[in-house]
């Protein structure tokens, strides 16, 4: 293909970000519509991309490869798939909107936007690399941006909150390095994702490291990396900190995209390179999983601070994403060979990985809109709202109802497809995992209870109504989770031949063939 | 019936006291909801909650870090700086210095002097050949 389509969706926001650089402080205005333009220019090639891509192809398309530094064998290599497809066009769309939702940001502009830009462009990097060290250069590359966003237009506990959510990070990078070496050295000093792909399931098997199989290690100091970006209990809890203290725009790429990542790395990495650790490890994913979902559920439940209260339903929603991950034994023969549960859990994790990401952005999306107006997040400090602001009461009620699963919104359909697709194989995890919805309804309603219903707090009686700018920031996440919770087939016939693809791969792991 | 006053409310309640009760009451079950359902949920999820962030964050994660701080001031300030670098390494050069402040006194500028260390040198190697 001449045009690299891939290649522009990467380059076009670092090219927005110098542009900015160059632009004159003063500007606020044209600071904001330039990198409205180049976020948008974005947008439109990622809906090119989308519609040009061949659903039923199994790899990966519109690949690029260059020569990068040969002596040690890397590359310039990019190519899309059915998970990763997805995940691209979200995160343009949300770094679209995130410029919009940063509008009133009044504190050097032009470091945010540059910094903002290029945060795109390492979000693009990683869910398009097919390059291993590329992937972890992207990596890295994100997380800069993202410390300097949360450190310089914080909260209150920003500094700490950012030198946390860097050092958290990095130490996870750090072991992902580790195991990015071992897998270059042990399968022919290559770090081409294809390569490594064909190579490494049997390579490792013969790894030995200080008496433990180098295959298991390598799979947990992966593990370990993406873990922390999920995050998966225990390595949670710099993300409630982070959530609170970021400016919103950041709070939603954080939760919409960042936290995507995690996942991504390990269904793009683990899964297809190392099938032994997967199915080795999947019932224990099952059971974090299920650690995740009712824990963050009873921590949501808790808060008195409306955007920790969201922050940790998103450790709640990445649970279910992770039980549907587990799910992928279920193709085994001792699980009965029963592929079809392996697809419902495998494409249910990666659409609640969509659906999680335009859910949450409005979720937070929203708790800005309050934060705004009434300068603080607690919960019992509102109430009767509703009669105040109809609109955006309306409004929070379909990204709640969303965020609870209930069926007609997106969020419900992955949620099913997991419960589904894991419940042949983890029936007691299924089962005790269910009251974590009990519980997501619990301080859904609750919160919305306090906050817009009962008698009107006299503090807000000239309350201003949600305004333009704010509803077209929602107005298409919200069209998304009405469209895709009432038919989400486009969405899932994208990723149904990538994700039977994975689990074929996870299938040629001898520990699940042998009886 | 009741109009007529042909039964009294009031009598039935007292005849009939539990079903008048539980009834009145809507059998309780708001009651039994809050006090074995809800008012549970709420305490087991602010444990839950004190424990991820109150405990669990504070003293294990901000442990770690603490640990490494510590560790640091450990290693960077009591033994890179106070032993390795003053101790030994100055030391070295203390001891240099010291040694050649000895040292210096023999440097004198005099020949006569010279001369004098050349001819103990000199009676020193032949006491060592010939012993």
């Amino acid at each position: 293909m001449d045009f690299n389509i891939l290649s522009w969706l990467i380059w076009v926001p670092v090219v927005g970000a110098m542009v900015i650089v160059a632009l004159p402080r003063d500007k606020a205005d044209v600071i904001k519509w330039v990198a409205v333009a180049f976020t948008g220019l974005q947008l439109i090639i990622a809906a090119v991309l989308w519609m040009n891509f061949d659903k039923d192809f199994v790899g990966f398309q519109f690949m690029e490869k260059a020569a990068w530094i040969p002596s040690f064998n890397i590359t310039y290599m990019l190519g899309v798939d059915g998970l990763s497809l997805p995940m691209v066009v979200l995160t343009a769309l949300l770094s679209f909107l995130c410029i919009f939702v940063s509008w009133n940001i009044d504190k050097a502009l032009k470091g945010y936007f540059s910094l903002f830009l290029l945060l795109d462009a390492g979000m693009v990097g990683v869910f398009v690399s097919l390059d291993f060290f590329l992937f972890y250069v992207f990596w890295e590359v994100m997380l800069l941006p993202m410390y300097f966003l949360i450190g310089i237009w914080g909260g209150p506990q920003r500094e700490y909150a950012a030198i946390k959510f860097f050092l958290y990070t990095l130490f996870g990078s750090v072991l992902m390095l580790i195991a990015i070496l071992a897998l270059y050295y042990t399968c022919g000093r290559t770090f081409n994702m294809l390569e490594l792909m064909a190579i490494a399931p049997t390579a490792l098997g013969t790894l030995s490291w200080w008496g433990f199989s180098g295959m298991k290690v390598v799979w947990i100091l992966l593990f370990i990396g993406f873990a922390i970006k999920v995050p998966i209990f225990p390595f949670h809890t710099w993300l409630p900190l982070a959530h609170v203290e970021a400016p919103t725009a950041v709070s939603v790429i954080l939760a919409g995209v960042l936290l995507k990542m995690g996942t991504y790395g390990l269904l793009r990495i683990n899964y297809p390179m190392i099938p032994d650790g997967t199915v080795w490890f999947a019932g224990a994913l099952a059971v974090l999983a299920l650690i995740n979902i009712i824990w963050g559920a009873l921590c949501a439940l808790a808060q008195t601070d409306l955007k920790k209260m969201v922050a940790y339903s998103s450790i709640n929603h990445m649970g279910y994403v992770m039980l549907g991950m587990a799910a992928v034994v279920a193709a085994g023969p001792q699980h009965g060979s029963n592929s079809a549960a392996a697809q419902l859990g495998m494409n249910g994790a990666v659409l609640q990985m969509f659906n999680h990401g335009t859910i949450t952005a409005m979720l937070f999306i929203l708790v800005g809109v309050i934060y705004d107006r009434a300068h603080h997040r607690n919960i019992d400090g509102f109430g009767g709202l509703a009669s105040k602001t109809p609109i955006y009461a309306g409004v929070v009620a379909l990204a709640w109802f969303a965020g609870l699963g209930l069926p007609g919104l997106s969020g419900f359909i992955g949620e099913a497809m997991v419960f589904l697709g894991a419940f042949p194989v983890y029936r007691t995890i299924v089962v005790i995992s269910t009251l974590g919805i009990l519980l997501n309804a619990a301080y859904f309603l609750w919160s919305y209870q306090r906050i817009f219903l009962g008698k009107l707090n006299e503090k807000y009686v000239d309350l201003p109504e949600i305004s333009g700018r704010e509803l077209f920031t929602l107005v298409p996440l919200a069209v998304l989770v009405i469209l895709l919770g009432v038919y989400p087939s486009p969405l899932i016939d994208i990723m149904k031949t990538t994700m039977a693809h994975i689990i074929e791969l996870v299938q040629v792991s001898p520990l699940l063939t042998v009886d | 019936m009741y109009l007529q006053k042909r039964i009294s409310a009031d009598d039935m309640a007292v005849k009939l006291a539990l079903p008048y009760k539980l009834s009145f009451n809507k059998f309780f079950v708001d009651e039994t909801y809050q006090r074995y359902l809800i008012n549970p949920s709420l305490i087991l999820a602010r444990m839950i909650a004190f424990v991820d962030w109150e405990l669990y964050d504070k003293y294990i994660v901000n442990g770690f870090g603490k640990v490494t701080e510590w560790f640091s001031r450990v290693v960077g300030i009591r033994w890179d700086y106070d032993i390795l670098d003053q101790k030994i390494v100055d030391g070295i050069g203390r001891s240099i210095s010291f040694f050649g402040s000895g040292l210096r006194l023999v440097q004198t500028g005099k020949v006569q002097n010279y001369l004098v260390w050349v001819l103990a040198g000199v009676i020193m190697i032949y006491v060592w050949q010939t012993i």
